[in-house]
C-alpha cells in the first residue's frame, strides 16, 4: 500500500513536470508565430504528398492481399494520427539526443533531480507538426471508415483507441532504440535517416509484406503495431494472437528500452571538456 | 592549373571527411533500402491481386525495375549541402571566402564532389549488379547505346540537383531560419523528380506541368533511359534539356548569390 502511494505520488509529480514542459514549449513556439505556421504549412505539404499516393493506390481498385482498396484510407488515417503523436511528443526529442551527447548537454541533465530518460526523451512537445497530422488523420480515418462500411460501435471505437495508445507506447520504445546508437556513433545523420525510413515502412498495410517480414515487424521489432493493429482491429482482421500481443508488446518493449537506456547510460562518458 | 590546386585540396578534404565516417555512410545506404522494399511489396501486391496486366501505364516488370533503379539513382544524385551553406551565411563563415582568393561556389562544389566520390563508387557497383540481374530476369533490353546515354545523363542529373541545392541555399541571405525553404525544396524534388514513384502515373496534366520544370530530369529521366521506356529520340532531347536547365540554373544561382551578397552582413565572425 505504501509503495502504491509512493508510485502515485511520483506519477503525479512527473505529470506536473510534463505539463510545465508542454506549457513552456507552447509559449516558446508562440513566440515565433511565423516559424510555427511555416512548420504547419510544411507538414501540410508532406500530408498532401502522402494523400496523393493514397488516392492513387485506392484508384487502382485492387484489394491488397485480402484488404479492400478503400481500407487504405483507414491505414493512412491511422498512420497520420500516429505520425502526429510521434512528431509532437518524440521525434524532436529523439533527434536531439545526438546533440546532447556531442555538445555535453546531457551532463547538465544528469544533475537534474528527475529521471534522465524522462528529461531527455520527453522534454519537447511540438504543436506545429501535430495539428495538421491530427486533423488530416481524423478526416481520412472517417472517410475510410465510411467507405469500408465498418459499423460504428463502442467496441470498435474503444478497441481502435486502445490500440492507438498501445501504438504510442510502442512508438516510444522502438523509435528510441535506434537513436540510442548515437551514444556509440558520435557523428552522422544516417541514424535519423534509418529512423525515418523505418517509420515510413509502416505507412502501408502489413498484408503487403512477405511472411518473414510480417513476423519480424510484428514480434521482433514491432513496427507494425504502431498503426496497423488499430486499423486491422476495426476491419476484423487482427486475429486472436495479435489482439493479445497488441496489449502485451507495449509493456514488454517499454521495459526493454528502459533496460537498454540504463545500460547505455552506464557506459556514457562526457564528450564536453 | 595552379589556380585549381586549392579546389583539388577542397575535393581531397571532402573525400577524407566521407572516409572518416564510414559507419554513417553504410547506415545511410541501408536507410535507402527500406522505402524501396516497401514499394516493391506494395506494387507486387497490387499487380498480384489485379486482373489487369497494366496498371497506370506500367506492367509489373516496368514498375518494379523503375522502383529499384530510381531508388539507386536517387541516392546517386542526392545533394544536401544547402545546410552547410546556410550555416556559413548565418554564422559568418563566408567572411573568410570574401577575404581569400577562393571562390565560394567552386569550393563548395569541389568539396561536395569529393565527399560524394566514395558514395558514387559504391552505389555504381550496386547499380551495375542490380541492372545485370534485372536485365537477365526481366529482359529490359539494355543496349550499349542506352548505357552510354545513361552514363551521360547521370552527371548531368547530379548537376541539375546541385544547382537546385545552391539556389535554395541562397534563401539563407533573406531568412534567418531558412530550414523551411530547404525542407520544402527537398520534398518538391523528391516528389517531382520521380524518386518515390514514376511521375507519369499522376496523369498527362501533371507531366505537362513537369515539362516546364527541371525536376523530372533528376531521377525519372535517367531511370527511363536505362529501363527502355524512352525512345532514343526523346533521350537526346532530354539530355539537351538537362544541359539547358544546368545553364539556366547556373545563371540564376549567380544572380541570387550576387543579390544575396549585397544583403550579407557578416555576422558571427
Amino acid at each position: 500500500m505504501e509503495k502504491l502511494k509512493k508510485a502515485l505520488k511520483t506519477l503525479k509529480r512527473y505529470g506536473f513536470i510534463y505539463l510545465i514542459f508542454i506549457k513552456n514549449c507552447l509559449i516558446r513556439q508562440m513566440e515565433y508565430p511565423a516559424n510555427f505556421f511555416l512548420s504547419m504549412l510544411l507538414e501540410c505539404c508532406f500530408l498532401g504528398a502522402k494523400l496523393v499516393y493514397t488516392f492513387l493506390i485506392s484508384n487502382t481498385n485492387v484489394n491488397l492481399n485480402g484488404l479492400p482498396s478503400d481500407s487504405i484510407f483507414i491505414f493512412t488515417g491511422s498512420f497520420l494520427l500516429m505520425t502526429g503523436f510521434y512528431m509532437a511528443f518524440f521525434y524532436f526529442n529523439f533527434s536531439n539526443i545526438k546533440e546532447y551527447v556531442t555538445d555535453g548537454s546531457l551532463d547538465i541533465f544528469i544533475t537534474k533531480p528527475v529521471s534522465l530518460q524522462f528529461m531527455t526523451t520527453l522534454r519537447y512537445v511540438d504543436f506545429s507538426t501535430m495539428i495538421p497530422n491530427f486533423i488530416g488523420g481524423i478526416i481520412i480515418l472517417v472517410v475510410g471508415w465510411q467507405k469500408s462500411g465498418v459499423e460504428v460501435s463502442f467496441v470498435k471505437v474503444a478497441g481502435y483507441i486502445g490500440y492507438l495508445i498501445s501504438g504510442v507506447v510502442i512508438t516510444y520504445s522502438v523509435m528510441l532504440a535506434p537513436q540510442l546508437l548515437n551514444f556509440i556513433i558520435i557523428k552522422g545523420y544516417a541514424l535519423g535517416e534509418i529512423a525515418d525510413a523505418l517509420w515510413d515502412s509502416n505507412s502501408m498495410p502489413m498484408s503487403i509484406y512477405s511472411k518473414p517480414i510480417k513476423i519480424i515487424g510484428t514480434y521482433v521489432f514491432p513496427l507494425f503495431i504502431l498503426s496497423n493493429f488499430s486499423s486491422l482491429f476495426v476491419l476484423d482482421k487482427l486475429g486472436a494472437v495479435n489482439i493479445i500481443w497488441g496489449i502485451a508488446a507495449p509493456v514488454l518493449f517499454f521495459f526493454l528500452v528502459r533496460l537498454l537506456w540504463k545500460n547505455i547510460i552506464k557506459k556514457y562518458s562526457s564528450a564536453s571538456s | 592549373m595552379k589556380k585549381f590546386k586549392k579546389y583539388i585540396k577542397a575535393f581531397e578534404l571532402g573525400l577524407q571527411s566521407s572516409m572518416e565516417y564510414r559507419a554513417n555512410f553504410a547506415l545511410s545506404l541501408i536507410s535507402s533500402i527500406f522505402p524501396m522494399i516497401m514499394q516493391i511489396f506494395l506494387w507486387t501486391a497490387i499487380f498480384f491481386n489485379s486482373k489487369e496486366q497494366e496498371i497506370l501505364g506500367y506492367d509489373y516488370m516496368q514498375m518494379i525495375s523503375y522502383i529499384v533503379i530510381a531508388s539507386i539513382i536517387n541516392k546517386l544524385v542526392s545533394t544536401g549541402f544547402e545546410w552547410d551553406i546556410s550555416e556559413d551565411i548565418k554564422n559568418g563563415g563566408l567572411n573568410k571566402f570574401i577575404t581569400r582568393p577562393v571562390g565560394y561556389f567552386s569550393y563548395r562544389i569541389f568539396s561536395f564532389l569529393g565527399s560524394k566520390v566514395m558514395q558514387l563508387a559504391v552505389v555504381s557497383v550496386i547499380l551495375t549488379i542490380i541492372l545485370t540481374v534485372i536485365n537477365s530476369k526481366f529482359s529490359l533490353g539494355i543496349t550499349p547505346e542506352r548505357i552510354v546515354l545513361f552514363l551521360i545523363s547521370i552527371p548531368l542529373a547530379l548537376l541539375v540537383n546541385t544547382f537546385i541545392c545552391i539556389i535554395s541555399s541562397s534563401a539563407a541571405f533573406w531568412m534567418t531560419e531558412s530550414w523551411a525553404a530547404f525542407i520544402f525544396t527537398n520534398l518538391l524534388v523528391q516528389f517531382a523528380s520521380g524518386g518515390l514513384f514514376p511521375v507519369d502515373i499522376l496523369g498527362k496534366g501533371f507531366m505537362r506541368l513537369l515539362d516546364f520544370l527541371p525536376f523530372k530530369y533528376i531521377v525519372y529521366f535517367p531511370t527511363n533511359i536505362i529501363n527502355g521506356k524512352l525512345p532514343i529520340q526523346e533521350i537526346f532531347m532530354g539530355i539537351i534539356m538537362q544541359c539547358l536547365w544546368i545553364a539556366i540554373m547556373f545563371i540564376l544561382s549567380k544572380i541570387f548569390w550576387k543579390i544575396g551578397m549585397k544583403k550579407y552582413i557578416a555576422v558571427g565572425g
